[in-house]
């Protein structure tokens, strides 16, 4: 008798194997997952223990819940997530691809609070002596003030140059992008016969920059983002306080064929303080350039110096500024657009850092400046050029400083008078109307009629007006 | 090694026909050829070479031999290591260089890089290895069809090999191996 050249009773085995594999996997998903994320989720954050009330994963449909998410512990939280939910697509993920149909942070909550000691609190220190006299961190560019004294921007500098330079320890520790306390698995031995032809690694290359596979994500949102902040050396706030923020993304990443529409990142947040921002990034799939457009609205100035009052070379106090970014285009080899910012009510004051501007010392720059912003809001144009890896900045005006303030002053003159103009313009018109017609009396309007009414509304740059009937 | 042996014998004295030996000759030979981890880093399966773990699961899917397999692969292997090896990498080279139209390694490369036909060994080992196996297990077969009824008869009447074959301890393996 023939038999089947197969092996039935391997085939039954790893039937066996795989079917209950994936049952095991289907029926204990839930519990994989939040074993998983208590395991791993430290080392997506510094260290910091990771918690929630609830988990779901669903294997099949690649949906993937978390709710109440809490990073650090309950005495010292570092971020609080309400729910934050994943929608993968399976066929993509069997061709090999990571695309995200869906994902939502909602009530998101950051912690961020500086220290006594002028360290942020999620800091895990500096590595250990031996680390450091083994691979000692270069002094700074600039010299900084001592580690209690300095603001947010430096405390964050200084603690993000410090773990490029140690990441390798951090990592070990439980760092921000994985790693953990493995050993660094020692290289495979040498091939005995290694080589491949020039044309392939070329047909490798071109096979990698096409946007074909990889990731890719529909649609992402942030919706309930605030924060929580405390400066425990001054015990007051460290950023202003959001009244709400809100943020999408929509199809960033390498796109399928059938995606044609450009990615867009978008956001709004509204501070409590008073002050608005918002902006849009577009980045286009034809090779067109990206574009930008940024609004800052009426930010109070003195919730947000606090940020940086020892790295920026003036104090600055009260009133309030505006940033706008009408659409700056960028590409590799393109940077072009201007940024207006408006200063309104505010004061400059020179600190024994502070360098001349276009070569005007400082007090006569701040005397200069604070004259101008006591007439009227100040607002410079700073054009940008070159590329973005080598941009160009030019003021408008910049060949003399009084220029440039009296020029930024002129124009915020012409563009309220304009607006005025404009406004009144209507009435204007139908005042001098009325008045003609009272003193020529009515035959003379009838007389002239049209042609009264047409000179005059020319005469005012504005359109014709309907008859007026009596 | 006695566990090799006892098995090989029971094979011998067994219900194994002519086409599983060859079969086991076959796989004994390409599983030994074919390098096992990615010759082109970054491009197998898993670190490992795509075309072996395929050739592995056909022959643990078809009915090869095992032993057959096993004890082929450790002949071929030395013979390998050898020239045999240097050779499978100079026919990759020519192949891939002078023979074959460019498309064919970069279409190796983008659509079934895991396999490693786009390198020089991945390619010229799984060629020269199907130019070895195939006579070889051929020649097999045609030999053992003829002759492998009288071995197993003679074989069957050995008081050792009877004894080598009864243990109980490879009857759960026996019906695997089927």
């Amino acid at each position: 008798m023939i038999r089947p050249p197969i092996r039935k009773g391997f085939l039954a085995i790893t039937a066996f194997v795989v079917a209950a594999g994936t049952l095991g996997l289907v029926l204990g998903a839930d519990r994989l997952f939040a074993y998983a994320l208590r395991t791993w989720g430290p080392y997506a954050f510094l260290g910091q223990p990771v918690d929630f009330a609830d988990s779901e994963l669903a294997v099949l449909a690649g949906d993937a819940e978390v709710r109440e998410l809490l990073v650090g512990t309950p005495e010292q939280p570092m971020l609080e997530v309400g729910r934050a939910a994943l929608e993968l697509s399976l066929p993509a993920l069997l061709a090999g691809r990571l695309r995200v149909e869906d994902a939502s942070l909602e009530r998101t909550v950051l912690h961020l609070v500086v220290k006594e000691d002028g360290t942020l609190a999620f800091d895990p220190g500096p590595p250990p002596p031996e680390v450091q006299e083994a691979d000692p961190l270069p002094p700074p560019e600039k010299p900084l003030p001592k580690q209690e004294n300095r603001d947010l921007v430096q405390i964050v500098t200084e603690f993000w140059r410090r773990y490029q330079h140690y990441r390798p320890y951090y990592e070990r520790l439980g760092g921000l992008f994985g790693g953990g306390d493995d050993e660094e698995e020692a290289g495979p031995a040498p091939l005995r016969f290694p080589g491949k032809p020039e044309y392939v690694a070329v047909a490798q290359a071109v096979a990698e920059g096409e946007p074909s596979g990889g990731f890719f994500v529909d649609h992402a949102g942030v919706v309930e983002f605030s924060w929580q902040t405390l400066d425990e050396r001054t015990g007051e706030p460290i950023l202003p306080a959001l009244e709400s923020f809100s943020m999408q993304v929509d199809r960033v990443g390498w796109a399928p064929d059938d995606v044609t529409a450009p990615a867009e990142w978008s956001g709004r947040a509204l501070l409590g303080v008073g002050g608005e921002l918002s902006f849009l990034l577009v980045q286009p799939r034809d090779g067109s350039p990206n574009t930008l457009q940024v609004e800052a609205v009426s930010l109070p100035i003195d919730e947000i110096a606090d940020l940086a009052k020892w790295s920026f070379p003036y104090r600055i106090q009260g009133g309030e500024f505006d940033v706008t970014m009408d659409e700056l285009r960028f590409a590799d080899d393109l940077l072009e657009g201007e940024i207006q910012v408006e200063l309104r009510n505010a004061r400059l004051m020179p600190r024994r850092v502070s360098p001349p501007v276009l070569g005007v010392e400082p007090k006569e720059f701040c005397r200069l400046l604070n004259s101008a912003l006591q007439r009227s809001p100040v607002r410079f144009v700073i054009r940008l050029g070159g590329t973005p890896s080598a941009p160009t900045f030019s003021v408008e005006n910049d060949t003399d400083l009084a220029d440039l303030l009296g020029g930024a002053v002129a124009d915020e003159v012409r563009r309220r008078a304009d607006a005025f103009v404009e406004e009144k313009k209507g009435e204007l018109q139908e005042r001098l109307q009325e008045e003609l017609q009272d003193r020529l009396g009515d035959e003379a309007a009838d007389l002239l009629g049209g042609q009264a009414e047409e000179a005059l509304g020319n005469l005012l740059g504005g359109k014709k007006g309907p008859k007026r009937k009596r | 090694m006695l566990s090799l042996v006892r098995q090989f014998v029971r094979l011998l004295t067994g219900k194994v026909d002519a086409s599983e030996f060859a079969l086991g000759i076959f796989f004994g030979v390409m599983l030994a050829m074919v390098p096992t981890r990615e010759v082109d880093p970054a491009t197998g399966f898993l670190g490992w070479n795509g075309a072996w773990l395929t050739l592995l699961a056909a022959c643990l899917v078809l009915r090869a031999s095992l032993p057959m397999t096993l004890v082929t692969a450790l002949l071929v292997e030395p013979l390998e290591r050898l020239a045999l090896g240097r050779a499978s990498f100079e026919v990759g080279r020519t192949l891939l260089d002078d023979v074959l139209p460019q498309a064919f390694g970069a279409g190796a490369a983008v659509r079934l890089p895991s396999w490693q036909l786009h390198t020089y060994w991945g390619l010229g080992s799984l060629v020269l290895g199907l130019a070895l196996a195939l006579p070889l297990s051929l020649g097999a077969l045609f030999v053992l069809r003829r002759h492998l009824p009288a071995w197993r008869e003679r074989l069957g009447r050995n008081r050792l090999v009877r004894l080598l074959g009864s243990s109980f301890l490879f009857r759960p393996i026996k019906w695997l191996l089927r």
